[in-house]
């Protein structure tokens, strides 16, 4: 009876070894055409964004890790004698964190831009996906393509999503989740790409702390009042 | 005593009018206005001796970390210059 309650015991921590995984990457964020009164981008607004990625027990972690600033440049040109001034800015955050819980389906956006602490705390969006039979190789990943419409948060954006079966990890970048198998690529509209360039994983679990700042806990109709004021 | 009073205010007030029309003209215009009105300002005002100069006064780059997606707005400022003979003469 003792030997079999050991080999019981051992078999239990040999299936949640090979359960306990993470997985880690660093995903780019490629802004190619702005919306508005003009399509075309500058050169500070169209410069890539970098992230680190984690994902553990259900829950995954998306931190910027490259340095962003807000910025204004003025510049002159003279015409009939006179000097006119150019004034471009460019409004990026400083921080900014995606985080989502796949079991509880908590989503919480926390950032900094323009010296403001912002922290969104939301449902997590259930996506409607349409699987296409298309495919194509991303940074090494065979990946399948699927479509979606995004109509959270004020947007109505065509999602095009390029997954791999081969990590069976239903979760991708942002907001952007619920495929068979892990996002490689994001397409927003034709003007946002959101790709991973590395993946790796590991055996041992990643504890994943839920992030935080200085702003208070608010609902994304909540926040977009606040920020009408 | 009442017509020449009456006659006297006429010839005030259009006189005025008159002094206020060619200061507009002598003067360069600026106007503030959004780049899709552009066109339709200098259609209704434009005159074949002026010239309306049109540059990019600010253009702004807002990051939307919700959606992902860059919000540019721009705003053009248009001078108006009077190319009539009389004043380009000097």
């Amino acid at each position: 009876m003792k030997i079999k309650l050991v080999i019981l015991f051992f078999l239990a921590v040999l299936i949640n070894q090979s359960y306990s995984q993470t997985l880690k990457g660093i995903l780019t964020e490629t802004p190619l055409k702005g919306i508005g009164d003009e399509t075309n981008l500058s050169k500070k607004a169209a410069k890539p964004m970098t992230f680190s990625y984690v994902f553990s027990e259900k829950k995954s972690i998306q931190n910027l890790i490259s340095i962003e600033k807000s910025a204004i440049d003025t510049t002159y040109i003279e015409k009939y004698g006179k000097k006119y001034e150019t004034t471009s800015s460019v409004s990026r955050p400083t921080s900014l964190a995606y985080y989502k819980d796949l079991e509880t389906k908590k989503y919480k956006v926390v950032a900094t831009q323009e010296a403001k602490d912002v922290n969104i705390i939301e449902k997590l969006t259930k996506f409607d996906w349409r699987l296409i039979n298309e495919s194509k190789t991303i940074n090494g990943y065979k990946c399948k393509k699927a479509t979606t419409t995004n109509t959270a948060y004020n947007s109505n954006q065509s999602i095009v999503a390029w997954f791999t079966e081969a990590i069976p990890v239903n979760d991708g970048p942002a907001q952007y989740h619920g495929l068979p198998g892990f996002i490689i690529q994001i397409e927003i509209n034709d003007n946002t790409t959101l790709t991973f360039d590395k993946l790796v994983f590991s055996k041992e679990n990643t504890a994943i702390a839920e992030p935080n700042n200085s702003a208070p806990e608010l609902s994304f109709s909540d926040y977009s009042k606040q920020s009408a004021k | 005593m009442k017509k020449l009073l009456f006659t006297a205010i006429a010839v005030i007030a259009f006189s005025g009018l008159a002094m206020a029309n060619n200061e507009t003209k002598t003067t360069s215009a600026i106007v503030n206005l959004q780049f899709e009105k552009e066109e339709k300002t200098k259609t209704n005002t434009l005159e074949e001796k002026d010239v309306w100069f049109c540059y990019k006064i600010s253009e702004s780059s807002s990051y939307n970390f919700m959606t992902k997606e860059t919000t540019v707005t721009t705003t053009y400022q248009c001078t108006w210059y009077d190319l009539s003979p009389a004043l380009t003469a000097e």
